[in-house]
């Protein structure tokens, strides 16, 4: 299936500098509104930390997965976080956090493409390889492509 | 061993779908057959028929969520797993639900 999508690098956020989940969600919020996917930093916000409070979304390896579902999401999509300093988050393997994919969606009317590329993306973490090369990638435009590559199939 | 299931998570975004592959990656590696169904925000992806549901030895639900179309699986043990388990553990996972099952028999 060929998925229409382009994650670009100005989606790509390197050597994020943030003290805790909560700064950094707010930081989240703030970057998807000069990128378009909202309108409204402070409902985005509200909506990651509801969501983080339900259950972490801390994964493995380093890696998080934030998410907000709400009306204040203009498009479907997601941005890349690389920490300057790993944070403290609950995670499967206890270890910090130092990569993070924040997932944004509208509650309805989401195109399948998007959610599927949101889901393409969610089961890439699973794979080592995946985690490992995005990693070693210090490039914003590189890394872009990677992921574009990856998750368009 | 024939497994099938669901998953389904708060958002339906993202642990919905990493559970089903997770544990379907796990089934391969154990030699079983795994089918787990998505019920996301896309809908029911992978949708688990009668047939399949017929033949299982027992049935997974990845999830704290309401499932749909739970008839399908009448007459099976169903075991509930937290979410997040599934897919940080799936192989120890199956083997635990396939150990409880043959206790129960």
């Amino acid at each position: 299936m060929i998925i229409k999508m382009n994650f670009s690098q100005e989606n790509v956020f390197l050597n994020v500098s943030e003290s805790s989940i909560n700064s950094l969600l707010k930081y989240i919020s703030e970057v998807a509104v000069i990128t378009g996917y909202t309108t409204d930093a402070k409902a985005l916000n509200k909506s990651f930390i509801d969501r983080e409070k339900e259950f972490s979304t801390g994964l493995e390896d380093g890696f998080a997965i934030p998410h907000a579902k709400t009306a204040a999401v203009k498009k479907a999509g997601f941005l890349y976080f690389r920490l300057a300093n790993p944070l403290k988050w609950q995670t499967y393997d206890d270890q910090p956090v130092t990569d993070v994919f924040a997932l944004m969606v509208p509650p309805q009317n989401v195109g399948n493409e998007h959610l599927k590329m949101l889901a393409n993306l969610s089961t890439a973490l699973l794979e080592h390889d995946f985690k490992k090369e995005l990693r070693r990638m210090t490039n914003r435009n590189e890394i872009a492509n990677f992921i574009n590559e990856r998750i368009g199939e | 061993m024939n497994v099938v299931g669901v998953s389904a998570c708060p958002a339906g975004l993202a642990h919905t779908p990493m559970a089903a592959k997770a544990l379907e990656k796990a089934g391969k590696e154990l030699g079983w057959n795994v089918k787990i169904e998505q019920q996301g925000m896309m809908g029911p992806v992978n949708a688990i028929t009668q047939e399949e549901a017929k033949i299982a030895d027992f049935v997974l639900i990845a999830s704290d969520q309401k499932i749909t179309s739970m008839e399908r699986f009448e007459g099976k043990p169903v075991i509930r797993v937290d979410i997040n388990t599934c897919i940080k553990a799936p192989k120890a996972v199956l083997k635990k639900c396939a150990a409880a099952i043959k206790k129960e028999d």
